[in-house]
C-alpha cells in the first residue's frame, strides 16, 4: 500500500471536516436571515460561476485521464492531459479572481455584511485550495516534463489527481449552497 | 489510603454531576436567536458534523481495503481454498 496516498487520504478527510465546518457556520447564519442574500448587497453571478463549475468539472475529467494515460505507459498524453488541466485550473481561478474583482466593486466585501463574510470565506477557502492544486500541478507537469514519471514510479501524478479530485468534487455543492441559495 | 480518597472524591464528583446536571449551551449565538429556523439548522449542522468523520473514517478504510485487495489479488480466493 502507498503511504503518500494514505497520508494524503487523511490529509483530505480533515479538509472535509473543516469544509463541513464552514458549510455548518454559512448554513446557520443564513437560517437566521429573514432575506438572503440580505436586501442591500449584490447578487452573486450565477450564469458565469456555472460556465466556471463546467470547466472545473472537465479539469477533473482531463486529470483522471492523465492518470490513466500514465498507467498505460503513454507519456506524450500524460503531458497533454496535464497540460489541459492545468490549463483549465488556471482558467476557473482566472474568472473566479475577475468575478471577486467585480462583487468588491459593488460593495460586496467580508466586512460589509455575514453574506459577504461567508461567501468569501467559503468560496476563498476553495479558492485557495484550487491554487494550491494548480501550484501542485505544476510541479508534476515540470517533473513529466522531464520524463521523471513511469507505469511503476508515478505517485506524483497520483497524489495530484486526488487531491484534484476533492477540489473539483467540493466545488458543486458549494455552488448549489451558495450561489443558488439551495 | 491516597488512592482511595482520589477514588472516592472522582466517584462523589462523577454522582453529584449526574444528579444535578447543568444545561451547556455550545452555541450561545443559535440559543439565544428568536427564529426557530436557526435552532433546527444547528441541530441539522450538529448532526451532520458527528457523523463526517465515521464517514471519512469509513472511505479511508474502505479506500485500504480496496488498494489491499488490488495488490493481492489471490489472497482472499487462497483464504476461501484454506477454509475449504
Amino acid at each position: 500500500m502507498n503511504k503518500s496516498l494514505l497520508g494524503l487520504l487523511m490529509f483530505i478527510g480533515s479538509e472535509v471536516m473543516f469544509f463541513g465546518g464552514l458549510i455548518s457556520v454559512f448554513l446557520i447564519l443564513r437560517s437566521g436571515s429573514v432575506v438572503w442574500p440580505p436586501a442591500n448587497q449584490p447578487l452573486l453571478p450565477q450564469t458565469v460561476t456555472a460556465i466556471n463549475t463546467f470547466f472545473l468539472l472537465v479539469s477533473g475529467l482531463t486529470m483522471h485521464h492523465s492518470l490513466k494515460s500514465i498507467r498505460a505507459n503513454k507519456g506524450r498524453n500524460l503531458l497533454r492531459w496535464l497540460s489541459g488541466t492545468a490549463v483549465l485550473g488556471v482558467t476557473f481561478l482566472a474568472i473566479q479572481g475577475s468575478e471577486w474583482i467585480r462583487l468588491v466593486g459593488y460593495g460586496l466585501t467580508m466586512t460589509s455584511s455575514i453574506y459577504g463574510g461567508t461567501f468569501y470565506a467559503l468560496i476563498g477557502c476553495h479558492g485557495l485550495h484550487v491554487f494550491g492544486a494548480v501550484i501542485s500541478l505544476l510541479f508534476v507537469l515540470k517533473k513529466a516534463f522531464s520524463g521523471g514519471y513511469s507505469v511503476k514510479a508515478h505517485t506524483g501524478v497520483a497524489l495530484c489527481t486526488m487531491y484534484w479530485y476533492f477540489v473539483v468534487a467540493i466545488w458543486p455543492i458549494l455552488y448549489i449552497l451558495v450561489y443558488l441559495n439551495f | 489510603m491516597k488512592g482511595f480518597v482520589y477514588i472516592l472524591f472522582g466517584f462523589s464528583t462523577g454522582v453529584l454531576v449526574w444528579l444535578f446536571p447543568i444545561d451547556v449551551l455550545s452555541c450561545p449565538v443559535c440559543f439565544s436567536s428568536a427564529s426557530k429556523n436557526v435552532l433546527h439548522t444547528y441541530y441539522i449542522s450538529a448532526a451532520f458534523l458527528t457523523l463526517l468523520p465515521f464517514t471519512v473514517l469509513g472511505v479511508i478504510f474502505y479506500w485500504v481495503k480496496s488498494q489491499k485487495r488490488m495488490s493481492h489479488p489471490n489472497s482472499e480466493s487462497d483464504e476461501d481454498k484454506e477454509a475449504e
